[in-house]
């Protein structure tokens, strides 16, 4: 048959595979059941009172965030770049004063040292703020409205107003008065020293006894992964080295093989192999013997610490005590030097009638149950402390009331404040300080 | 050969064994009394006693934190005593391990109603305090309670001294002691060398001088041993240790001590040790001290060896001393400072043969001596001035031509009474 003799023939109308149009089907189902699930939801949040806010919302992705890598969490809204968690300046690192600090700290202490060093301005009014996250957020979030409070009292006419800022995260008692005594020692002379403090002395006091720590070392949660195996001695040392002699015999037994052609024989072989054997067998018991003992040595005698009583009140007592004592010796330590010194105890939003909490606080500020106890406990005891303090000259303010009167959400967290609380403490604290100024003239 | 000369070769060879034995004694006995008779003409005679002490203490150094003066070297501490051993502490640096059961002790006596009549003393300071707290508090304790200012009132010592311990360490634990509840009636601060000595060392070892000791306490921040060189050269330190220690202890229970000849050899063989022992040391404190790098081990900015390492030094020594005062006053607690003396420090001692011979320092701690003595006396002063009760220790020994010290800054019993004597008459001068 010739081909072009043939009529042509009609094309069947081309048809889309079935797979296709069932693929389709799907997407399109896909991302109209999103698009339903998505109204839906929005529309359930909205008859739930709690609209959604994509704002809110990332800022709370960067608050996780934020809390799962750095010692002070950013308040939502701020706008400090992200750091990579190996160059965050929030990376603890041992501290032979007060247990550690951060990376941060260290390089801020490198700077200002060598700023007083190279410019000694005389006139410069020094703020030293000390005392843990809660300050260290006030450095952040209320240090501008304080200063300007400050600018504007004729008490500061014609001064600059310099503030060193070391609240860090974790740090308790007797962390702020060990780190004042190395502040003063480097040469620092600061004309006042703020402490802000009082939550981590019973809240984490508490944690370190639930955890087997006693309460007046530092929180444990911060400091004890630095110190594990920070307990070495001669027997330690020992089965290191025992592990590592037997692993360079291990080395020598197989090059002398190789080079006497052992190999070749199975017999030498057997032996050889047994030798390094036995000495990858010894290496190994010796490597667990020394893991062990670093443990073992670091938990009963670094992580522990002296004996104490235990039981929530107990050790809300002993926190107390050490909160106080180190307060009196900071104050000493500043009168003695004619260093003004002000001592806050910060609010808290689990100490009960401190604030009427929005149902978004009570939702951020669930605590560990270690916390709850030791603010429930401790809180009455530093008020009554505080009270003690302040009988006996101290300038001492209460302020776990300032929030009393305030129903905005201030708390974004257990313990910490946004920006607008730390506007009402930094006012506080301003008024407070003037207040002592002006009666010290 | 015939019978005979066999039977007389066999009667000789015990004579002959017997003059081999008896010459070689003789030889042995010659070259003992020839080499006394060589060392005395030489004009250093043999002293076996002295050497048997100076091998005590070489044990004593090589196993101690803080070395004990001969004869107690031995005798009261176990071997690889467990309570010296170091530990990290977060407010301190480190802390021995006796510390625990010592605290457990007070802390019963803390609440204990019998003991609340008690005048109690905080010792603190570094080991020369420590050493005090030893050999020299009983003689304090008796001078006290003896007089009648005290008004019958039982003397207490809380021994919290520590080898090697600085400003502001001294300062932090007493600190950390108040807040535990301590209450002490008096706190006596002996201190003032290691402030400037292991400041300058720390400062050579590229530490900053007011960080602890980098000696004490860099192995302990570094989790003691970080990579291979690190553990090769502690295991060699460790080795060396303990080979003093087997060599010092074979010396002695063999007698091999009361010979000359012996004596000096075995003398020979543990300066040698000690010496490698050195060296190995400064290279691991050197290592550790880099590998800690900047946010650890370096501490703040500085500068030094030499002057400017004194000035931090002095400066962390003056300003914990005027915090601890501060603190004690606050809590009506009477706060006594004591510099200590030293036997390099010029015109402190006349120094005896045996002394320097002991005393040996390294250029790091001569240089620290000779510019941070002076700085220490004259802010002393000023702290005096202050109001501050200040002793100036330095030259408590001025008049003293016999042997006190045992190295380069400890001294002996003796030494320590004479110490306590001075001390007790010039807190109750001020009383």
């Amino acid at each position: 048959m010739n081909s072009t003799d043939s009529p042509p023939q009609e094309r069947a109308p081309r048809r889309t595979p079935r797979w296709l149009r069932i693929v389709a089907w799907q997407l399109v189902f896909l991302f109209v059941g999103a698009a339903l699930v998505e109204i839906g939801a929005r529309i359930w949040l909205r008859a739930h009172g709690a609209p959604f806010d994509a704002d809110k919302s990332r800022a709370q992705i960067e608050l996780l965030m934020s809390r799962a890598v750095d010692l002070v969490p950013r308040a939502p809204g701020t706008n400090a770049a992200p750091t990579t968690p190996r160059l965050a300046v929030q990376v603890p690192v041992l501290q032979p004063y007060t247990g550690y600090v951060v990376t941060g700290v260290v390089d801020q202490l490198d700077f200002e040292l060598k700023q007083s060093h190279s410019n000694p301005d005389a006139s410069r009014y020094e703020i030293l703020v000390v005392g843990g996250s809660v300050a260290a957020m006030f450095g952040a979030l209320g240090e501008k409205h304080f200063l300007e409070r400050l600018d504007a009292d004729p008490i500061f006419a014609g001064k600059s107003i310099y503030v060193y800022e070391y609240g860090m995260g974790g740090f308790k008692q007797p962390q702020m008065v060990n780190f004042v005594q190395y502040f003063l020692a480097l040469g620092f002379t600061p004309e006042c020293v703020i402490d802000i403090d009082g939550f981590n002395e019973v809240a984490l006091g508490n944690e370190n006894a639930v955890a087997g720590s006693n309460p007046l070392l530092p929180s444990i949660g911060h400091w004890g992964s630095l110190t594990n195996s920070a307990a070495p001695d001669r027997e330690t040392i020992g089965a290191a080295w025992s592990g590592l002699e037997d692993q360079a015999a291990i080395v020598s037994i197989g090059e002398r093989a190789l080079r006497w052609g052992a190999p070749h024989s199975a017999f030498a072989s057997l032996l050889v192999t047994r030798a390094m054997a036995s000495h990858e067998a010894r290496a190994h018991t010796a490597f667990e013997a020394y893991t062990r003992r670093l443990h073992e040595r670091a938990s009963a005698l670094v992580l522990r610490g002296p004996t104490f009583d235990a039981g929530v009140q107990a050790v809300a007592e002993s926190s107390v005590r050490c909160w106080e004592e180190s307060s009196r010796s900071l104050r000493a330590m500043c009168d003695a030097r004619g260093i003004l010194y002000l001592h806050v105890l910060q609010p808290t939003i689990n100490d009960t009638g401190s604030k009427p909490l929005t149902p978004k606080e009570i939702e951020d500020g669930r605590s560990p149950e270690s916390w709850t106890q030791g603010v429930h406990a401790g809180y009455p005891l530093l008020r009554a402390a505080g009270e003690r303090l302040k009988l006996g000259g101290e300038h001492f303010f209460d302020a776990t009331r300032i929030f009393a009167d305030v129903h905005q959400r201030l708390y974004f967290d257990d313990c910490h404040f946004n920006a607008a609380g730390n506007v009402i403490l930094a006012d506080r604290i301003a008024d407070e300080m003037l207040a002592c100024m002006k009666a010290r003239r | 050969m015939t019978t005979t000369s066999i039977e007389r070769g066999r009667r000789r060879w015990p004579r002959v064994l017997l003059a081999i034995i008896a010459g070689t004694l003789l030889s042995l006995v010659l070259a003992e009394s020839g080499y006394r008779l060589w060392l005395r003409v030489r004009g250093h005679p043999y002293d076996a006693e002295m050497l048997r002490g100076e091998m005590l203490e070489l044990q004593s150094r090589a196993r101690d934190f803080v070395p004990h003066p001969a004869p107690a070297g031995v005798n009261d501490v176990e071997p690889e005593n467990s309570a010296q051993r170091r530990l990290i502490h977060p407010y301190m640096g480190w802390e021995v391990v006796g510390s625990m059961e010592e605290m457990l002790a007070d802390w019963d006596r803390l609440k204990d109603p019998k003991t609340e009549n008690d005048y109690e003393i905080l010792l603190v300071g570094g080991s020369v305090a420590d050493v005090f707290g030893a050999y020299g508090a009983d003689r304090l304790i008796r001078r006290l309670e003896a007089d009648p200012k005290l008004e019958g009132r039982h003397v207490y010592f809380y021994k919290y001294a520590r080898g090697g311990y600085k400003q502001p360490q001294t300062v932090n634990s007493v600190q950390y002691m108040l807040s535990i509840g301590f209450k002490p009636e008096c706190v006596l601060a002996i201190d003032g060398f290691n402030e400037v000595a292991l400041a300058n060392d720390n400062a050579a070892l590229h530490s900053s001088p007011l960080l602890p000791s980098t000696m004490h306490w860099g192995a302990l921040a570094m989790n003691g041993i970080v990579d291979r060189d690190c553990i090769a050269m502690a295991g060699h330190i460790v080795a060396n240790l303990r080979e003093v220690e087997s060599f010092t202890s074979k010396v002695i229970s063999s007698g091999a001590w009361r010979s000359a000849i012996l004596g000096r050899m075995a003398e020979k063989r543990l300066f040698s040790i000690r010496d490698e022992t050195a060296v190995l040391t400064t290279a691991y404190y050197k290592r550790t001290r880099e590998l800690g790098g900047k946010y650890v081990m370096r501490g703040p900015p500085f500068q030094g060896p030499g002057m400017p390492a004194m000035v931090d030094g002095v400066r962390a020594w003056k300003e914990g001393s005027r915090s601890l005062r501060a603190i004690c006053e606050a809590r009506g607690i009477k706060y006594v400072h004591v510099l200590q003396p030293t036997l390099h420090d010029e015109g402190s001692k006349p120094v005896t043969e045996e002394e320097l011979k002991k005393g040996e320092m390294g250029p790091n701690w001569t240089e620290a001596v000779n510019l941070g003595y002076p700085m220490l006396r004259s802010e002393g002063k000023r702290l005096a001035e202050g109001g501050e009760t200040y002793l100036d220790g330095t030259q408590v020994f001025k008049d003293h031509a016999e042997t006190l010290y045992y190295d380069s800054c400890h001294f002996d019993r003796e030494g320590n009474k004479i110490f306590a004597d001075w001390i007790a008459d010039e807190m109750l001068k001020r009383w």
